[in-house]
C-alpha cells in the first residue's frame, strides 16, 4: 500500500466504516512507514499503530508536543491574515479597463462583425438591386408618383443644351487621355532608372545587365504603345458618335462667321 | 452589501456594483496570485486575468456554491497556466518581504507592526520550504478558508484525503516555523 492510499483510507478508519481486510493493510503500512503512523496519530486513529508501539509511539510523539501544540495554535491566527495581499492603487482602474471597457469595444466589435455579415452576403447585390429598383418605379414610375415628371424634364434639359453636353465631353476625352499618356510614360521612366548601369547611385548589387534594361525599356514602349493604340484610340472611337457631332456642330458656326465677314469687307468695299 | 448579492447586481450589468466587487475581492485574489507565484508582477497581471475570467464568467455562476470558492478555483487555474506556459519555478524573492507596509492591518492587539511583520515573513519562508502540495492544502484551506469540500472538488480528490493532507501540512508548517523560530506561539 502507498502512503497516497493510505491518506485516502485513514478518514475512512477513523469514522469507522473501513472493512476489516483494508484495515488489516492500514495496520501493516502503518507498521512500516513512520509518517503515516504519525498521521494516524494526527487523524486520532489509535488502532492504526500495532498495540506494542502506540504507547511508545505517543509518549514519544507527545513528549515534546508542546511547542507544536503552541505553534498550531499560532497558525490559527497568522495564517487567514496572509489571504489578502494590497495590490498597488491602478489595480482597480486597469482591471475595469480590462473588463468594463473591453466589454464595451467587444460589442462595439461584435456589432461590426454584425454589420460586416450583413453587408458582405452574396445576395445582397442582389436584394439592392431589387429594392432599389422597386423604388426607382415607386418614385418616378407611377402618374402618381413624387418624381414622375423628373425623368422627362431632365432629358429635355439635356437636349436642350446638346452641343456644350458634347463640347464638355470631347474635351474631357482628350485631357483623360493626355493625362493618360503623360502617366504611364513616368511610370514607365521610374521602372527603367533605376536599372540602367550608368544611373549613379546603383550599386552592383542592385545594377541589372544591360540585357535586363533593354527588356525594361523594350517593356516600357510596347506597353506605352499598347495603350495609346488600343486604350486611347478605343476610347476615342467609342465617344466619337459625340465628338465629331460636337466638331461639325462648331465648324459651320466658324465658316458662317467667316462668310459674314467676307459678306460685311464687300459690302463695305 | 454580501458579495452573493453583489455578484447578482454584476449579472445585470451594474457596473458600479462589478467595481464594488472588484475592490472587495481584489486583496484575496491577488494574494493568493502572489502565494502561487511569488513575484508581485506576475501576481498582479494573473490576478488581472483572474477578473477578467471572473467577469466573462459571472452568467455561468450559478450561485450553488459559494463566490469564494468560484473565484479561488479560478485564480488558481490562472496561477497554473501561466506556471505551465512559463514553466517558471516560483521562489520567494525580495521585493514583498522587504515592502515595509506590508501586513499593517493584521497587527495584533498588544503587538509591535514589526514583530507581526517578521512573524508573517518567516511564515512565508516556512510555507516556501514545505511540499507543494501541502503548501496548496494550507494556502486554500488555512490561508483562503475553503471549506473541506470545495477544496476536495477543486482538487478533484476525496474528502478524506482533503482532511489527512489538511492534518497533515498544517503538522508539517508548525514543525518548519519551530525550526525557523523555536520560540513561535510561546
Amino acid at each position: 500500500m502507498k502512503c497516497v492510499r493510505f491518506e485516502e483510507l485513514i478518514f475512512e478508519r477513523v469514522e469507522g466504516i473501513l472493512d476489516t481486510e483494508t484495515a488489516v493493510m492500514l495496520d501493516a503500512h502503518a507498521a512500516g512507514c513512520a509518517r503515516c503512523a504519525d498521521l494516524a496519530i494526527l487523524m486520532g486513529d489509535g488502532a492504526a499503530i500495532p498495540a506494542e508501539d502506540f504507547t511508545a509511539s505517543v509518549l514519544a510523539l507527545t513528549s515534546d508536543r508542546e511547542p507544536v501544540e503552541r505553534a498550531l495554535r499560532q497558525l490559527e491566527l497568522d495564517l487567514p491574515a496572509l489571504a489578502t495581499m494590497a495590490p498597488d492603487d491602478d489595480f482597480i482602474a486597469d482591471v475595469m479597463a480590462v473588463t468594463i471597457e473591453a466589454d464595451r469595444m467587444r460589442l462595439h466589435r461584435r456589432l461590426g462583425a454584425f454589420w460586416d455579415s450583413l453587408i458582405q452576403r452574396p445576395r445582397l447585390a442582389l436584394e439592392g438591386a431589387y429594392l432599389g429598383a422597386v423604388a426607382g418605379f415607386l418614385l418616378v414610375g407611377l402618374p402618381a408618383s413624387p418624381l414622375a415628371g423628373v425623368p422627362e424634364q431632365v432629358i429635355h434639359e439635356l437636349r436642350s443644351q446638346e452641343i456644350a453636353v458634347r463640347t464638355t465631353l470631347a474635351s474631357s476625352t482628350a485631357k483623360l487621355s493626355q493625362f493618360s499618356t503623360t502617366t504611364w510614360e513616368r511610370a514607365g521612366d521610374i521602372v527603367v532608372l533605376p536599372l540602367g548601369d550608368d544611373e549613379p547611385g546603383t550599386g552592383d548589387a542592385v545594377r541589372l545587365n544591360s540585357r535586363d534594361s533593354e527588356w525594361a525599356e523594350f517593356a516600357r514602349d510596347t506597353a506605352a504603345t499598347a495603350w495609346n493604340d488600343y486604350v486611347v484610340t478605343g476610347a476615342d472611337w467609342l465617344l466619337s458618335p459625340w465628338t465629331d457631332r460636337a466638331t461639325n456642330d462648331s465648324d459651320p458656326n466658324e465658316s458662317t462667321n467667316e462668310e459674314d465677314k467676307d459678306e460685311r469687307s464687300s459690302h463695305s468695299a | 452589501m454580501e458579495l452573493e448579492a453583489l455578484v447578482a447586481h454584476c449579472k445585470t450589468g451594474d457596473e458600479s456594483a462589478w467595481e464594488a466587487l472588484v475592490r472587495r475581492t481584489q486583496g484575496r485574489v491577488f494574494g493568493l496570485c502572489f502565494h502561487y507565484l511569488r513575484d508581485r508582477e506576475e501576481a498582479r497581471e494573473v490576478a488581472q486575468e483572474t477578473f477578467i475570467r471572473i467577469y466573462r464568467g459571472l452568467d455561468s455562476f450559478d450561485g450553488s456554491g459559494s463566490f469564494l470558492a468560484w473565484s479561488v478555483r479560478i485564480a488558481r487555474n490562472c496561477c497554473l497556466d501561466r506556471i505551465r506556459k512559463q514553466k517558471i519555478t516560483p521562489t520567494f524573492g525580495a521585493t514583498e518581504v522587504d515592502n515595509p507596509d506590508l501586513g499593517r492591518e493584521f497587527v495584533e492587539p498588544g503587538e509591535s507592526f514589526v514583530d507581526t511583520h517578521v512573524r508573517h515573513e518567516l511564515l512565508r519562508r516556512a510555507l516556501d520550504s514545505m511540499s507543494a502540495i501541502n503548501r496548496e492544502m494550507i494556502l486554500l484551506k488555512d490561508i483562503q478558508g475553503l471549506k473541506q469540500r470545495e477544496i476536495a472538488d477543486m482538487l478533484s480528490i476525496p474528502l478524506g484525503t482533503v482532511k489527512a493532507r489538511s492534518n497533515r501540512a498544517r503538522a508539517e508548517l508548525a514543525d518548519r516555523m519551530l525550526e525557523l523560530d523555536p520560540s513561535y506561539g510561546a
